[in-house]
């Protein structure tokens, strides 16, 4: 067990591997394809490939991404101010902490899709609705993970600062917030992901343009490649902007990871 | 009074404030209803309160809250079931972590959501597909705890076996698993979480009854009240349920969690 | 007779040029306390894992009894440096009654084996206590009940009392002779810390500084057993081998 990961831990050898569980997925993917009987309901990678081809060069497919992408981005910002401040908050005072703390241990449970119909009504049909819903995913995601990050402050950090006769203000500077940045750069990848869910369903029950309103039309048009080829284009979206915030959060401020 | 450098945070330190605040909520969420006065903006809080009550004692409510509850259960014990096993899988053997690992990297972005058409089509509108996407939630998040887990097993702790002529069974049962049951049971709870969020989701698969099935709903019929009704029978149903989960876990398994 | 031969080790023989140790070689009788000093970085840790048989070497071999080591065996067993090798779901008797379980030892002969051997090292009351409940010095004695409750010819000790005080130290040295005098077992002993060695060792070896590090040297210890830091041949012997180390630190 041993011998054997260290040769596998080598990036050449992840590499070297790669093409495997990416051939066996499409090698299983056309397997099941044509064991379902019906091609037309369930596509084969090929036509699937085919289809989205098409759909990036018409054009599609890039506005699409684009208007999707354009709503997460406005969300991903606002909901992280929000969060980010609420997560601040709760680290200054305990009062607000534990006012705000039934909500937090409550909504958790209820996702932003539950939200969609009740924020159409109020914010009407348009962008803002659909913004607010992700910032709203966002904020309380962020907020989530702020909370949770508070208790791992260490104790001794804090004795450490009390002893160099810290005020409460240097000890908030200097030992909270690094704790925090911490716990909300995790909470604001996690809920990127969250986001991208989240728009999709919104565009999905509320179509009008965006991944997800391309994916109710493949429905309602029969064209379940389209749909496979849309939640390809979705599932590397959320990668690449996975991997994006995590490169970026590295980048800048790596120290606050460790 | 504890100096302002031992001061953590308290969550849930002061109960009372906590149910102040929500019972403050509830004031100013009545207040805000009278104003804007639109039963399908913000229906007022008592009215939906009494509906609660109602529709509980009229036995309506119950169907509903209990179908929800059992797809969330059902998908909730598949998932951690099948996210452990891999979770321990791929954190054990390289080779299927090589194997596995980007393709759950770039399944783990796809949202539930759009599972529903193709479960659609290859489950029909039964329990299994709604089942299924929450089973996928679920899957991911605990199989996510699970590898972490083992991969910060201390690698003395295997060494130590290995010197008692530990073999690869009495390792993996005497030693791996035990490991690794703190994150488990980590991963399971956050994923609980995420179950019930996924639950309304789900139930947009041809559902008939269920919380989720309410909210979706009521959206045509513009009845507001139903909805923030279902949403608050889903919060307290999970609320309780991850209560009920952390202390049941932590007595069955009380010497598995100490570090 | 425990013996490495012409032992060189590089830890990723893909990726590495320089190798931790280089055709080192060393020898030992049954029944002899050797202790192994050095400075930081030099590679005891890596021959001791080495003779345990966590890791095999690059080149040259391990010899135990005529045969070559290549996995580790109720044969050789190790104290770890740290507390991270006890299992924290169990408690201190269970801790120890864990390697006779391994051999399938019925529960009841277990069990009473390891009440001996927690009394031995002195734990008598804290058989139920979990490791987070058990301080530092109380957790390595828990390593040294387990160890020993295996009875393997040969115990491998990895700086086992490097983190504890000096008081601890002292008292759980004293313990390690007692028993080595009473058992005879083959000791592999590693530490940074000259005067323990000489409390301890039939023979030491000092090592060169890492990389590519070998024995320098090996010293007989000569005197009676208790040994006190007060006893003139004591300081001597600190004198010779602090001179062989000192030039081995500076080299870092």
């Amino acid at each position: 067990m041993l011998l054997r990961s260290k040769m596998l831990s080598q990036n050449w050898m992840k590499a070297l591997l790669l093409p495997v569980p990416v051939i066996g997925f499409l090698l299983l993917w056309e397997f099941a394809s044509r064991s379902f009987g019906v091609p037309q309901l369930f596509p084969d990678p090929k036509t699937t490939g085919q289809t989205f081809l098409e759909l990036l060069r018409s054009g599609v497919l890039l506005s699409d991404a684009e208007v999707s992408l354009a709503r997460i981005a406005a969300g991903f910002m606002l909901g992280s101010v929000i969060g980010i401040g609420l997560g601040l908050l709760c680290t200054v005072s305990w009062v607000a902490a534990s006012l705000l703390s039934p909500y937090i241990n409550f909504l958790r449970f209820i996702s932003g899709v539950a939200w969609i119909s009740i924020f159409m009504v109020w914010f009407g049909i348009g962008e803002t609705s659909k913004i607010v819903l992700i910032a709203y995913t966002v904020a309380f995601t962020v907020a989530l993970s702020a909370f949770a990050g508070l208790s791992e402050i260490k104790l001794a950090h804090l004795r450490a600062a009390a002893m160099f006769g810290a005020t409460p203000r240097q000890v908030f500077i200097g030992v909270r917030i690094p704790t925090l940045i911490r716990s909300v750069i995790t909470g604001m990848r996690l809920s990127l992901g969250n986001a991208f869910l989240v728009i999709v369903a919104a565009e999905m029950v509320q179509a009008d343009s965006g991944l997800g309103f391309s994916i109710i039309a493949a429905r309602n048009f029969l064209a379940p490649d389209i749909i496979f080829a849309v939640m390809l284009v979705i599932g590397l979206l959320g990668f690449l902007a996975d991997r994006g915030f995590v490169a970026l959060s590295r980048s800048m401020l790596n120290r606050y990871s460790r | 009074m504890t100096r302002y450098w031992e001061r953590k945070v308290w969550v849930g330190e002061s109960p009372m404030l906590a149910a102040a605040s929500l019972l403050m909520g509830f004031l100013i969420w009545e207040f805000l209803s009278r104003i804007i006065n639109s039963r399908l903006i913000l229906p007022s809080a008592f009215d939906v309160a009494g509906q609660l009550i109602t529709t509980t004692m009229q036995g309506h409510l119950l169907p509903h809250i209990y179908t929800s509850l059992v797809r969330i259960l059902a998908g909730f014990v598949a998932g951690s079931l099948i996210g452990a096993a891999l979770g321990i899988a791929m954190g054990v053997s390289g080779l299927l972590r090589a194997l596995l690992d980007p393709l759950a990297n770039f399944f783990r972005f796809i949202p539930p959501i759009c599972w529903i058409s193709p479960f659609l089509i290859w489950f029909g509108i039964g329990e299994t597909p709604k089942v299924l996407i929450i089973t996928y939630t679920v899957t991911f998040m605990v199989l996510l705890s699970t590898y972490a887990g083992v991969r910060a097993i201390p690698r003395n702790r295997i060494r130590a076996a290995r010197c008692f002529g530990a073999g690869p069974l009495f390792l993996f049962f005497r030693v791996v698993l035990p490991s690794v049951i703190r994150d488990i049971r980590g991963g399971m709870r956050i994923a609980l979480g995420n179950a019930f969020a996924t639950v309304v989701t789900a139930e947009m698969i041809a559902a008939q009854t269920g919380l989720g099935f309410i909210i979706l709903t009521s959206r045509n019929f513009g009845a507001t009240d139903q909805i923030i009704l279902a949403m608050i029978c889903l919060g307290a149903c999970g609320f309780v349920s991850d209560r009920a989960f952390d202390v049941a876990s932590r007595g069955a398994f009380a010497n598995y969690l100490r570090s | 007779m425990i013996e490495f031969k012409d032992v060189t080790f590089l830890f990723a023989p893909a990726r590495d040029t320089v190798p931790i140790i280089e055709n080192l070689s060393l020898t030992f009788p049954k029944g002899e306390f050797h202790v192994v000093l050095g400075p930081s970085g030099c590679g005891k840790t890596t021959a001791l894992n080495l003779l345990a048989g966590f890791e095999t070497p690059t080149t040259g071999s391990v010899i135990v009894d005529g045969r070559p080591v290549t996995q580790p065996g109720p044969d050789r067993t190790v104290i770890f440096q740290g507390d991270d090798s006890l299992y924290s779901w169990l408690t201190a008797l269970e801790n120890v009654e864990f390697g006779l379980s391994v051999r399938g030892m019925p529960r009841k002969e277990r069990r009473e084996k390891a009440q001996l051997y927690l009394r031995l090292v002195g734990l008598v009351g804290h058989e139920g206590k979990f490791p987070d409940e058990l301080s530092g010095g109380m957790k390595q004695r828990v390593q040294i009940a387990r160890a020993l409750a295996c009875d393997s010819p040969i115990l491998l000790l990895d700086e086992p009392f490097g983190a504890l005080d000096a008081q601890t130290r002292s008292i759980l040295q004293g313990e390690l002779s007692r028993i080595w005098e009473e058992t005879r077992k083959s000791i592999f002993f590693i530490t940074h810390d000259i005067t323990e060695a000489i409390i301890l060792a039939d023979r030491v070896s000092v090592m060169h500084a890492g990389p590519r590090s070998r024995i320098k040297r090996t010293f007989d210890i000569e005197m009676e057993r208790p040994r006190s830091p007060a006893d003139p041949a004591f300081s001597h012997h600190y004198k010779i081998i602090s001179d062989c180390l000192a030039a081995e630190v500076q080299a870092l």
